[in-house]
C-alpha cells in the first residue's frame, strides 16, 4: 500500500506518525527520511525557509508509479510518502517518506531509492527565501 | 484553436506569469509552439527545461496540437 500528500506548510509528525500500518503484524521493521529546511548560508545570506510549489496531478501520478515499482521491486509492505506545498521555515521539515517491510534490509535499501526518484522524477520547485527578501530558485544536488 | 501553458519554478521569473492561453493554427506541432514562446520570452533559450503536453512528458515534438491541449514548461525538479 502506498499514500502520497502534499502537505501546506511545514510536515509535523502528528501528519505522518499515526499514518502508517500499525494493524500490520508481518511488519518487522519501519524506515524513516525526513528532510528538512537549513539555515543555508550563501554569499552572507541566510535561508529563512522554502516555498514549494508543483504540478500536482504529474506529482500524484509519478509518485504512485514509483512506489507501485519500488513496492515490488523491495517486497515492501507500505510507502508513505509527504512533501509540503507553500512555505516551510528553517527548521520544519518538508519531506517525509516512511518505509515498512517484514526485513530490515528491503526498508534499508528501498527508502534512498525512493527518495531519489521523488528527487529527479516527481515535478515539485523549491524557491529558497533569504532573510533580505531575495530568493534563489533551488538546485538539487546529485 | 487555442492551447494552455503553464509555467514552473523559475521558468516563472521570466514569463511573469504561472499560466496563460495563446491561440494557435490547426496544424501546429509541438516544435512551432515552443518557437513560438521563445520569441515571446527569449530567456526562456538559455533555460533547462522538459516539456510535458497534457501531463504527459513530451518525447516527440513532432506531435500535432490539438485545441484545448495544455503544455507545461518545467525547469529541472527540485523536490525534496
Amino acid at each position: 500500500m502506498a499514500h502520497f500528500e502534499f502537505i501546506e506548510g511545514g510536515i509535523s509528525q502528528s501528519v505522518w506518525n499515526e499514518g502508517s500500518g500499525k494493524g500490520n503484524l508481518l511488519k518487522g521493521a519501519t524506515a524513516i527520511f525526513k528532510g528538512t529546511v537549513r539555515a543555508d548560508n550563501i554569499e552572507n545570506k541566510t535561508v529563512v525557509g522554502i516555498e514549494f510549489t508543483a504540478h500536482k496531478e504529474i506529482a500524484s501520478e509519478t509518485v504512485s508509479n514509483i512506489a507501485h515499482g519500488l513496492m515490488q521491486k523491495h517486497d515492501l509492505y507500505r510507502i508513505d510518502i509527504y512533501h509540503s506545498f507553500g512555505f516551510v521555515k528553517v527548521g520544519e521539515d518538508c519531506f517525509v517518506v516512511i518505509v515498512e517491510s517484514k526485513h530490515r534490509k528491503n526498508s534499508f535499501k528501498a527508502l534512498p531509492e525512493i527518495v531519489n526518484e521523488f528527487k529527479e522524477l516527481v515535478p515539485v520547485f523549491g524557491k529558497e527565501l533569504y532573510e533580505d527578501g531575495s530568493y534563489e530558485w533551488k538546485k538539487n544536488k546529485g | 484553436m487555442n492551447i494552455t501553458i503553464k509555467y514552473f519554478g523559475r521558468i516563472t521569473d521570466i514569463t511573469k506569469c504561472e499560466e496563460e492561453m495563446i491561440s494557435i493554427n490547426q496544424g501546429t506541432i509541438l516544435s512551432n509552439a515552443e518557437l513560438i514562446l521563445k520569441k515571446k520570452y527569449p530567456l526562456i533559450e538559455k533555460e533547462l527545461y522538459t516539456l510535458f503536453i497534457n501531463n504527459k512528458r513530451a518525447i516527440n515534438t513532432d506531435q500535432f496540437l490539438n485545441n484545448n491541449d495544455e503544455i507545461c514548461i518545467m525547469p529541472p525538479f527540485s523536490g525534496g
